[in-house]
């Protein structure tokens, strides 16, 4: 899921949730605020210099993140997304993985709309699947 | 379909992929504190939902796998050294891991498990099966019995197969959870 040297398909096209760290880092600072996940989607920072600098303007962020990629360096959105869109770190937050879950089904649609070899089963199962996430996420 | 199109499909599937292997991450710690806390109804809820984010997840593998042989190249190509680093593969990715390590102290409490309960855990250790068999299955459509993106040339690594890495996965992961019945 990162820079792909094939044209066209340079940048990250969701926000992924990846990258957890199980227990590796506090969920109880200020940072973990829903208010700052809010407007930086409001924003939608598009351009890797905005993005750096906002997460220049988040020191916290950078030091989490130092801990958790160690030698496996993120692109500036891919560091945003693994602030924000990360289940566990986010203490399961509902509204990020509601967010994270509307971006996927989004992307699934417009495949399935091209065209698709998935069975209805599979298709089911995939759904499915995605609503569980939901679930298991409202309840934790 | 085009190399543009195959990569979009591979990326979509496994963005899918991944959110559902972090429900399953979560899934899996709630089993672990409801047979911890003897809580067999949430112990079985949890089951159940781990159960069809498995199920979720060896779908959209195949929906990202859906793709002539021939478009792979490409997609195989976004995921080899310089865009990746060396011996890339997604068996050995923090979320795996992550999910891996989540599985460890299931088998301890899950021990002498009967009735509905039992049944539970054995459905969701059957989709845990499945979702290997879902990646073998792309696996081995596009890659047959040649080597894993982890075992390219140059790596030093022994000459196993893509495919006879997964089952090596699959096997242990299996035996994490292998349990006796009551």
């Amino acid at each position: 899921m990162r820079h792909s040297a094939v044209p066209g398909i340079s940048k990250l096209l969701l926000p992924i949730p990846q990258r957890l760290t199980p227990r590796s880092v506090g969920c109880d600072d200020d940072a973990l605020a829903i208010e700052p996940l809010t407007r930086f989607l409001a924003n939608g920072l598009k351009d890797s210099e905005a993005i750096e600098r906002w997460l220049a303007a988040h020191p916290p962020i950078i030091a989490e993140l130092l801990s958790v990629t160690e030698s496996e360096p993120l692109t500036p959105r891919q560091k945003i997304y693994d602030r924000y869109f990360n289940v566990e770190r986010h203490g399961g937050s509902a509204a990020s993985v509601a967010y994270a879950v509307g971006q996927v089904m989004s992307e699934l649609a417009r495949e399935f709309q091209l065209g698709s070899g998935l069975g209805q089963q599979d298709l089911h199962r995939l759904i499915d699947g995605l609503s569980a996430v939901l679930e298991t996420v409202s309840e934790c | 379909m085009n190399a543009d199109r195959a990569l979009a499909r591979w990326l979509a599937g496994h963005h899918a992929f991944f959110l559902l292997l972090q429900g399953i991450i979560l899934a899996h710690r709630r089993v672990e504190e409801a047979l911890a806390d003897g809580d067999e109804i949430a112990a079985r809820r949890a089951l159940a939902q781990a159960t069809r984010m498995l199920e979720g997840s060896a779908a959209a593998m195949l929906f990202a796998g859906d793709m002539p042989a021939e478009c792979y190249v490409v997609v195989r190509e976004s995921m080899t050294p310089p865009n990746v680093p060396h011996k890339f593969s997604g068996l050995w990715s923090v979320d795996h891991r992550a999910m891996i390590d989540g599985l460890r102290p299931l088998r301890a409490l899950a021990e002498g498990l009967a009735g509905p309960l039992r049944a539970e855990w054995d459905a969701w250790k059957d989709a845990l099966d499945r979702t290997y068999a879902a990646h073998a299955c792309v696996c081995e459509h596009f890659v047959g019995d040649g080597p894993s993106l982890a075992m390219q040339p140059g790596t030093g690594q022994c000459a196993r197969s893509a495919l006879q890495n997964l089952e090596a996965f699959r096997q242990r992961t299996l035996a994490l959870v292998e349990t006796r019945r009551s």
